[in-house]
């Protein structure tokens, strides 16, 4: 084991493919950098004791003990950590639903914010001109729509918000998945002054489900035999029955069998255990409902899982802006029973990478502590 | 007067009233025709530096065809680009005089390789002289024209760095008069078709007579006792040590020098009268044993009219068979032959400068100059390449950007040979692709090797469809030798105008897409590799910034570099002294004491490349005062 | 001429780009001027790399010498940089030799990026005293920023040599030398640099 920080995350995190792309070192250091989706050692540095490591999420860390300094108790679930409240959401303006992949929730609500000054910009994941995804800083609503969309590789927002905590002082709201969450959170846990001062920064930070995420060269390839890549406006994964990857382009919606572009998952997202980015102020992810798919598409279902998520939430129903359902019965235990599943996988995945089930790489062994075992309880 | 060995083959180019003068720059040759360009203006010479060496020696051999004196000059690798057309210029002939000046590098102290160049006038069948000393290096320069007109073949004339390179004395001879008129004369073709053997029976005629000269050459000669105890046989700088050595160890009445100056054909009737003295020979000569095995040779054919000699030289290790030569190797050879002791300094004194060396000398590498626009580059390279992510490689060749192979360029080539060696080898990796070769390819050229042989290699490439990136450094100037200048300058040796040749306009029009960068501008040339990589088809990247030492001498830089030292966090997580750790340049400094960087004002250029690196903010470009 | 050794073998070293050639040169021409063969080794190719550069000058009355000495023979090692000046005593020290060195350090970039630190110059002249018969030292640089630029450091240098005696200088051929290898525009200024450096050097 290398006793320089820099070296362990290249070793142990990047070379052994762990590596979420999150870009949380490279936000903070300038011997990493980051391209496209890709977060690389650049330089080789000596400092022992690097933020970097402190950032990291895939560093060796207890994702319960992060979530049970941050949240209350009763809202905790083994499975998806705090849930507030389940919601069926969209954004009420049709324009903004157009424009967005689903209900267009995470759009209002950031736009929301930047109206009632919560946060002075937002970070989301803003259009490459490709099939992959940039970080912008978005301070007006119409910043907030061009970013609109599902990005579906690996975008280093953490980088993005760190490199803007860096530059500026205000509070930032960053729209994140799970992986990015966590360094988001561990971010705000740590008394390391050089990210105490991005925490007091972090005003908000909206999760969004994910089941892994593509790498962006591979699917490229992938692609291009299917599609013209620089007509592409989103890509999209229906639920698995579907078994296809759509793309939606301006002359409509394409399909591309899911069989063709499954090699190109990101290898690192077979070692995630959070689904519902339980490290967030809200998540939201896109809607199961009995109508089926094609009423589905157009809405999302959000969980609240904090007090200031609350506050975003509820505020913006009140103001018209966010549409809010009761989700259908029985849509949080299936959410907790794929969450749950992921984690298996996770565990499965990490015992066959180390070669030892008492070795999960960067998690602890009983990190799913609490959740029922699908062959015996429940 | 003192004179550096090249200056004095200069003057003896001018003594001789040679009418052309060409040569591409490589030291240890360069100062030939750098000093015949400064005097150009009072010389009645056309002086060049041609686009290479091949097209040095054409250029010159014209004169020689038309009656007039060329000579072409260039070093070991140099003779490697020029030796095809050599080896038929020896069967065609000459009608005036045609000197080639070679000189050899032994330890490669200014080259990428150790070659012996002398072994091309035994393939060429060409004569060969060696001058020992600066003034023999003028004078026989002389000598080596007139001699090519009286055989009406090229005459190569070979120094090493040791004799180009140092400075002695030189007494001066007078200038010629006026030359005669070129005419070429059509009744007289230079063309050895169709029977190349017949120009070849021609040429082994030419070189007999050559012999028979050498026979009486006031240039080689013998000093030392009659029946020495071992007998020096040496050559060019060899002479400077065999004399060095046998006065240090007193040995002048035991050890004779036989020197050779006219090593091919060797003149035999001299070799026979001074060995049949000898009893142990040494052969002595820089590079291979090449007099050694001419010597041999002769020795084996008349064994019969000689003793039995026993021979010592570089075939058998008695003295070593890679680097120059020197003082201390002839001494060591002395001493074990004839037992006797070499003084050396006391043994206390010995170990503990020693000591003191291991304490108190560090060592200096190599660096590029402050605001060199290659350290940028490799910079820039080596961070798109990890950002590609797919274990790019660089292949290279020479130049100052040579040094890209070691840590001044962040150890970025990773293949280097001969001049426009990058993009010939690269031609040849982005072959490879269609075997499973997935690591991207970048070829990386200077401008003066990008006319120097670049381009067959690109249009070759072209042709084929090689996919690699091309990325010209272009920094205005053939810095490694001294600023000669190129066909993309606008200049010529003589400091005339000439029209410039475009490096992007020959990328154009060869088919390839071209952009363009500063390196200076960091992030903008990082992308721009990005981009190249990604790419596919025939593409170059053009970086273009004036080599920092040719910029300096144009006038102040528009821009300075300051450090706020407050806002810089030296040694702290988030920069760990990027600057002067990783950038490494000159310019800059760790102070250790107030825990920052500092910049030296006295060699910083103000380029402001660092300031792009730097996390913090604390190096700031702003406009000099 | 009549030199203490025959052929008397001088080091000059020092960093690329402080000029050492050029301080060989005019003592070469100096030489000359008076009758002597003069041989001037040089290291080339480093020369404006920062790395470390030295002239072999090896004077002799009676004939050619070669480019390079003996190892341990020079007889006087003139260096334009502390840490120069005791490397060329590693090769060619012995317990005859005399040395002449500025004392303003030139940084090594291991030194600059901070890898590891400039041997203290007084342990450095220590060193370059124990190992030698004579050691002269002159704070060339600082003289040579007084006048200008660091530039002149090499002729301020040479006028300490004469005043050091250890070479048979004298001031008038020194100035011809100098005049016949400087543009006649600086000549003056380095004629004041070598003036001042014959009143700077020191006796350690």
């Amino acid at each position: 084991m290398a006793a320089d920080s820099f070296d362990k995350l290249r070793a142990e995190v990047v070379e052994s493919g762990l590596c979420t792309g999150c870009g949380a070192c490279a936000g903070l250091c300038p011997h990493f950098g980051w391209y496209q989706d890709r977060v690389v050692p650049l330089h080789q540095c000596v400092s022992s004791s690097g933020a970097c490591l402190e950032a990291c999420p895939r560093v060796p860390l207890d994702p319960a003990a992060l979530v049970a300094s941050s949240a209350q108790p009763e809202f905790i679930t083994p499975e998806m950590g705090p849930v507030r409240r389940l919601w069926v959401t969209r954004a009420n303006a049709p324009e903004v639903r157009d424009r967005a992949q689903h209900g267009g929730t995470v759009s209002a609500l950031a736009t929301y914010a930047l109206d009632q000054r919560l946060v002075d910009a937002w970070v989301l994941a803003g259009p490459d001109g490709s099939v992959g995804g940039l970080p912008r800083v978005c301070r007006t609503p119409a910043e907030v729509a061009a970013c609109a969309g599902t990005r579906l590789t690996s975008v280093p927002m953490v980088a993005g918000f760190l490199e803007l905590a860096a530059r500026e002082s205000g509070r930032f709201g960053v729209v994140a998945t799970p992986c990015q969450c966590l360094a988001l959170a561990r971010i705000k846990a740590s008394d390391n002054p050089r990210l105490r001062q991005a925490a007091d920064k972090l005003a908000l930070v909206i999760g969004l489900f994910c089941g892994w995420a593509f790498d962006r060269r591979d699917l490229q390839q992938a692609l291009s035999p299917h599609l013209d890549l620089a007509a592409v406006r989103g890509l999209d994964i229906p639920p698995s029955s579907h078994q296809s990857l759509e793309a939606a382009t301006d002359q409509g919606y394409l399909s591309v069998p899911l069989d063709g572009v499954t090699p190109a998952v990101r290898s690192a997202c077979s070692y995630c255990f959070d689904m519902t980015a339980e490290l967030a102020d809200l998540s939201v992810g896109s809607a199961r409902l009995p109508q089926g798919w094609d009423e589905a598409r157009h809405w999302n279902q959000t969980v609240v899982r904090s007090q200031a998520g609350q506050e975003l939430v509820d505020g913006a129903g009140e103001a018209g802006v966010l549409i809010l359902e009761e989700p259908p019965d029985g849509a949080l235990d299936k959410l907790k029973a794929a969450a749950a599943g992921k984690k298996r996988t996770a565990r499965q995945n990490l015992t066959e990478l180390s070669g030892n089930s008492e070795d999960l790489i960067y998690l602890p062994t009983d990190f799913d502590r609490g959740i029922p075992s699908p062959g015996h309880g429940a | 007067m003192l004179l550096m060995g090249n200056e004095a083959i200069a003057r003896g180019i001018v003594e001789a009233g040679a009418n052309i003068a060409a040569a591409y720059p490589g030291n240890p040759s360069s100062d030939i025709v750098d000093a015949l360009a400064k005097a150009s203006r009072d010389l009645s010479m056309h002086v060049e530096w041609s686009v290479n060496e091949k097209v040095a020696l054409e250029v010159a051999a014209a004169a020689a065809m038309t009656g007039l004196r060329g000579v072409a000059a260039m070093k070991q690798n140099g003779l490697n680009v020029a030796c095809d057309f050599l080896l038929n210029a020896n069967l065609a002939g000459l009608r005036g005089g045609l000197v080639l000046v070679v000189c050899d590098d032994p330890s490669g102290i200014s080259s990428t390789n150790e070659q012996d160049t002398r072994l091309f006038a035994r393939m060429g069948e060409l004569p060969l002289l060696e001058p020992s000393n600066f003034q023999e290096a003028k004078d026989m320069v002389v000598e080596a024209f007139d001699l090519s007109e009286r055989l009406a073949l090229p005459v190569i004339l070979h120094s090493v760095t040791r004799l180009s390179h140092a400075r002695g004395n030189v007494e001066l001879g007078p200038l010629p008069g006026p030359g005669p008129k070129p005419a070429f004369d059509r009744s007289h073709h230079f063309v050895n078709v169709p029977a190349p053997a017949n120009a070849h029976r021609r040429l082994k005629e030419k070189i007999e007579r050559c012999r028979k000269e050498f026979e009486d050459s006031p240039r080689n000669w013998y000093q030392g006792p009659g029946r020495p105890e071992v007998m020096l046989v040496t050559t060019g700088a060899g002479l400077f040590y065999c004399q060095e050595g046998v006065e240090a160890l007193g040995l002048e009445d035991r050890v004779g020098v036989l020197k050779v100056a006219t090593t091919f054909p060797l003149p035999e009737r001299f070799l026979l009268k001074h060995l049949a003295e000898a009893k142990q020979v040494v052969v002595v000569e820089d590079g291979s044993p090449f007099l050694e095995s001419g010597v041999k040779e002769f020795c084996a054919e008349r064994s019969d009219q000689l003793p039995a000699l026993k021979f010592f030289g570089k075939a058998d290790a008695s003295l070593p068979q890679v680097g120059e030569l020197s003082p201390d190797i002839i001494m060591s050879v002395l001493s074990r032959l004839l037992d006797v002791p070499i003084e050396t300094r006391p043994d206390d004194y010995d170990r503990g400068i020693q000591e003191v060396a291991r304490q108190q000398v560090p060592d200096r590498d190599l660096a590029f100059c402050a605001g060199c626009p290659h350290r940028a580059t490799y910079w820039a390279i080596k961070e798109a390449l990890a950002l590609d992510g797919r274990n790019g490689f660089v292949c290279g060749d020479i130049g100052c950007y040579g040094m890209g192979s070691g840590p001044a360029g962040f150890s970025q080539m990773d293949t280097m040979h001969a001049m426009g060696s990058g993009a010939g080898v690269a031609s040849g990796m982005g072959q490879l692709v269609s075997m499973g070769l997935d690591q991207p390819v970048v070829a990386v050229c200077g401008d003066s090797t990008f006319y120097h042989a670049a381009l067959p290699a690109l249009i070759n490439a072209r042709q084929h469809g090689s996919n690699f990136l091309f990325i010209v450094l272009d920094n205005n100037a053939t810095a490694m030798t001294g600023f000669q200048p190129h066909p993309g300058l606008g200049t010529t040796a003589t400091g005339q105008p000439a029209p410039p040749v475009a490096i992007e306009d020959l990328c154009r029009a060869m088919g390839y897409r071209v952009d363009a960068c500063d390196p200076y501008d960091l992030p903008a040339t990082t992308h721009a590799i990005l981009r190249g990589l990604e790419q596919e088809g025939p593409r170059v990247l053009i970086l273009k910034r004036t080599c920092a030492l040719v910029a300096a001498k144009q006038g102040p830089s528009a821009t300075r570099v300051t450090l706020d030292a407050e806002r810089c966090i030296g040694s702290d997580c988030g920069c760990s002294r990027m600057c002067t750790s990783v950038f490494r340049c000159p310019g800059l400094a760790w102070d250790p004491e107030s825990g920052t960087a500092r910049i030296d004002e006295a060699i910083c250029t103000g380029c402001g490349v660092c300031a792009q690196i730097c996390p913090t903010g604390a190096l700031k470009v702003e406009a000099a005062s | 001429m009549k030199l203490a050794n025959d052929p008397m073998n001088v080091v000059i070293s020092g960093v690329g780009g402080q000029g050492n050639v050029l301080a060989s040169l005019i003592l070469g021409r100096y030489f000359v001027d008076q009758g002597m063969k003069v041989t001037i080794g040089e290291t080339y190719g480093v020369s404006q790399r920062g790395g470390a550069v030295m002239s072999q000058l090896r004077i002799s009355s009676r004939r050619q010498p070669a480019p390079l000495m003996p190892s341990a023979k020079a007889h006087l090692v003139v260096s334009l940089e502390p840490v120069e000046g005791l490397r060329m005593l590693v090769q060619f020290g012995n317990p005859q030799v005399a040395v002449l060195t500025n004392t303003r350090p030139w940084l090594p970039m291991s030194v600059l990026a901070g890898e590891r630190e400039y041997p203290p110059v007084p342990g450095l002249l220590e060193s370059m005293d124990r190992f030698s018969r004579e050691l002269w030292t002159v704070n060339a640089t600082e003289i040579a920023l007084g006048l200008g630029g660091a530039i002149l450091s090499n002729i301020v240098m040479l006028g300490a040599l004469q005043a050091t005696s250890l070479l048979p200088l004298d001031e008038e051929g020194m100035t011809r030398a100098m005049a016949a290898s400087l543009p006649a525009k600086v000549l003056d200024l380095n004629l004041q640099a070598f003036a001042q450096g014959r009143q700077a050097a020191q006796r350690h």
